[in-house]
């Protein structure tokens, strides 16, 4: 009796043990969390004055930081309390935020990709099934789009043997090397291809004269994790963007090429696409939920890479990102300085919205520049023209949106963009604000100009 | 060892008297009849509302789509949920291999091995257990068992196969082994409360029937208590079954996403309802009516699990 008393108290303490690790577990795992919570605010919509907002997790360092913000340098302004309304922004998926916008749940819907962009290839659009409908509502030029932040996207990965050991030297990948890893055609981390482009992760052997005898690649013969969204997401779709402009011949999407399931036959492609190559991954890869569940599975993952926001990385985790091989052939790190200069080659032709609504030149991947870090996008606000017209909520709603976003926008110490730069994000260039301010302008509400004050 | 449980005697005669009551309570009636016909009602318009949604893709992949093979999301498809089906049937077996055996076990120990006064806490346990939201386990199995799995786990299963079927492939912690696994301590609850409560009505004198007839308690255990409380048994197992079937949240975080034919435990994949969870937001083409598609297939295979459930309950009633 004695005995089974003192194993049932072990089991009994056991249990507690593990339900006390399971709470430890939710504590450190609070930005996963809010990544996770799909539906919480997208039942706010209930409450007919609050402004929505949510879409692209990419934005969501940016929005997080800048809505408090906003909120206390009006209360400032006015003497005042802050004004009420400006719900929490959701990092719902960049799809998702042009679909809320469509159906009425946002006030605002972010993405990476504009919504009405269509694949020169195909001439299909990415948002077929939303944007096109007799309705007002799926009519494109009833939104007006509008620029708000350019960040760069970086490769973060897991290898603690060679971050320790070469801790100045991040691990270089180009084009082709990141088109081999996401398509399955390279598996290790010492595959030649990125042991040659790596000459400063080496073990080097000298004799007693001091000279080097030989000189081995020192990257580990650990697989290859490729880490992608597995929820529809602007930032694959600026990543495949880059994968096309840069390596386009390599980053071929064939079935048996590579690790490529042979089981997994090609329908109508789409690329590049919010869908992370439509579903045509190679069988190591890892699917994940929004930015932070990508940076989360390779924080979980030894011999992972995976593509996500700068500001993940630079705010939230500990990990490097890798340094890329731009189109100039120099080696760039991934910073702000460098996504500016990627973003300035492409001034010549700015983005810009045409009469029916379609943004055009908003893609700015693989700059010329010799410090140009080549992944990198402007992130989409996207806002119904007039909301009377097309029922989103009273003219008070219409101008907080339009004042927040023309705060949001604009440069200077206390402006939004100065926001921006904090949280790892490029302010916008000049021309691009003008953009900004002229899609503003055209908000009306029931055929008048809102009135910025 | 046991309290009796009172039955309810003489149920339809209570029934009979309550449906002849006084014309007073004519409004209550009506309102009880109201509240009925509205639930039948909303049942069937959820029902009809998920076919609508997913008519497009019904109409579009066929009987391919419990058959295919390729799932192309992001676009109009094509869309073939045979793996996600398979991922779900895997995921499900693997936690009632490891739950269904513990379970059943802890159920006897939690009855007759652990001291009277241990019982209730063991019984408060099994409970809190069970009062655990799912996304919290899915957080246990992201934070502690992918580590766990892929650094020591996955090489050892590798090692007794020799990486051969089914312990082949890369050994990254997420797979459908990791999904069952955390599948499994979220049913054992269910498994554990529902057989204890199974075995506690075995009648006494058979147990002791058994005793005095100079049986061990393992043969007891073998001989009388599980083959009495089997369709019982059966009935926890099943609904145990449901919820790993329709669990959506914890198996999305472990299993790693990636739909493909699964080729090993370690294979990544997704189950009917992770998938539905990870791709909802997708706007393109189908991709939505083929989700409400998952939907179907998901609620006709947990419906006739409860129905099997339910007949198993009914024959026990009926035998007991």
């Amino acid at each position: 009796m004695k005995k089974t008393l003192r194993r049932n108290l072990g089991v009994a303490i056991a249990t507690i043990g593990l339900l006390s690790t399971m709470a430890v577990s939710v504590a450190n795992a609070a930005t996963l969390t809010g990544d996770l919570t799909f539906t919480s605010t997208d039942g706010l919509a209930a409450a007919a004055s609050s402004i929505n907002m949510g879409g692209s997790s990419f934005d969501e360092p940016f929005f997080n930081a800048a809505i408090p913000v906003y909120m206390s340098q009006a209360a400032k302004q006015s003497g005042s309390s802050a004004p009420t309304g400006l719900a929490l922004y959701s990092p719902t998926g960049s799809t998702t935020g042009k679909k809320n916008v469509v159906a009425g749940t946002y006030q605002v819907g972010a993405s990476d990709v504009p919504m009405g962009t269509v694949n020169q290839a195909t001439g299909t659009s990415l948002d077929s099934s939303i944007i096109t409908g007799a309705g007002a509502s799926t009519t494109l030029s009833n939104y007006v789009q509008i620029p708000v932040v350019l960040g760069g996207v970086g490769l973060m990965y897991n290898l603690p043997s060679v971050t320790k050991k070469f801790p100045k030297n991040p691990v270089i990948l180009n084009a082709a090397t990141l088109a081999g890893i996401y398509d399955g055609s390279i598996t290790s981390w010492n595959d030649k291809a990125i042991c040659s482009i790596n000459p400063k992760i080496v073990n080097v052997k000298k004799n007693k004269a001091g000279k080097v005898t030989s000189s081995t690649c020192a990257l580990p013969n650990t697989p290859v994790v490729p880490v992608f969204r597995a929820d529809g997401s602007g930032t694959s779709y600026i990543f495949m963007d880059y994968l096309k402009a840069a390596a386009s011949t390599s980053f071929a999407i064939t079935a048996g090429s590579g690790g490529i399931s042979t089981t997994k036959p090609i329908g109508t492609q789409v690329f590049p696409n919010t869908t992370f190559n439509q579903g045509q991954v190679p069988t190591a890869g890892l699917g994940a939920q929004k930015n932070a569940g990508v940076a989360g599975d390779v924080e979980q993952t030894v011999g992972a890479i995976g593509y996500v926001e700068y500001s993940y990385i630079l705010l939230q985790h500990t990990l490097p990102a890798a340094q890329l091989i731009n189109a100039a052939g120099k080696v760039v790190s991934l910073n702000a300085a460098n996504v500016a200069t990627d973003a300035a080659n492409f001034s010549a032709t700015p983005p810009s919205e045409g009469t029916d609504g379609v943004v055009s030149h908003f893609s700015i991947v693989n700059g010329l520049g010799a410090s140009a870090y080549p992944i990198a996008g402007y992130s989409w606000a996207i806002v119904p023209q007039d909301f009377k017209k097309l029922n989103a909520g009273s003219q008070a709603a219409e101008t907080l949106v339009a004042m927040f976003l023309d705060w949001a926008t604009q440069s200077g110490s206390t402006a939004g963009q100065n926001v921006a730069q904090q949280q790892g994000y490029v302010p916008l260039p000049s021309y691009v604000r003008t953009l900004a301010a002229s899609q503003i302008a055209q908000l009306t509400y029931n055929g008048t100009k809102i009135v910025l004050n | 060892m046991q309290t009796k449980e009172p039955g309810i005697h003489g149920s339809s005669e209570v029934a009979e008297r309550v449906s002849h009551s006084a014309t007073s309570d004519r409004p209550y009636k009506i309102v009880l009849k109201g509240a009925a016909f509205f639930f039948g009602a909303v049942v069937l318009i959820f029902v009809w509302s998920v076919l609508h949604a997913a008519w497009p893709a019904l109409k579009q992949n066929g009987y391919h789509l419990i058959t295919g093979t390729a799932w192309v999301a992001g676009g109009n498809g094509p869309f073939g949920a045979f793996s996600l089906i398979l991922d779900t049937l895997i995921t499900t077996l693997i936690a009632l291999l490891i739950a269904v055996p513990i379970g059943i076990s802890s159920a006897l120990a939690l009855l007759f091995l652990v001291p009277p006064k241990f019982r209730t806490l063991g019984a408060s346990l099994v409970e809190l257990l069970a009062a655990v939201p799912s996304v919290v386990y899915g957080l246990w199995g992201l934070w502690y068992l992918t580590p766990w799995l892929s650094h020591t786990v996955q090489p050892f299963l590798a090692g007794i196969t020799g990486s051969n079927f089914p312990f082949n492939g890369p050994q990254e912690g997420f797979s459908l082994l990791l999904a069952g696994i955390v599948l499994s301590v979220m049913i054992l609850p269910t498994i554990v409360a529902i057989s204890r409560d199974v075995i506690s009505v075995v009648p006494v004198d058979l147990i002791e029937g058994g005793l005095s007839l100079g049986a061990t308690r393992s043969q007891v255990f073998t001989k009388v208590i599980l083959p009495t409380s089997k369709i019982g048994i059966m009935g926890a197992i099943v609904l145990g079954a449901g919820r790993a079937l329709g669990e959506t949240i914890a198996v999305a975080m472990v299993i790693g996403s990636n739909i493909q034919m699964p080729h090993s435990l370690f294979s990544t994949g997704g189950t009917l309802a992770s998938t539905i969870a990870t791709e909802f937001g997708d706007a393109s083409g189908n991709t939505g009516a083929a989700l409400a598609a998952l939907a179907l297939i998901l609620m006709v295979i947990t419906a006739s699990v409860n129905a099997f459930a339910r007949v198993l309950t009914n024959r026990a009633k009926a035998t007991a």
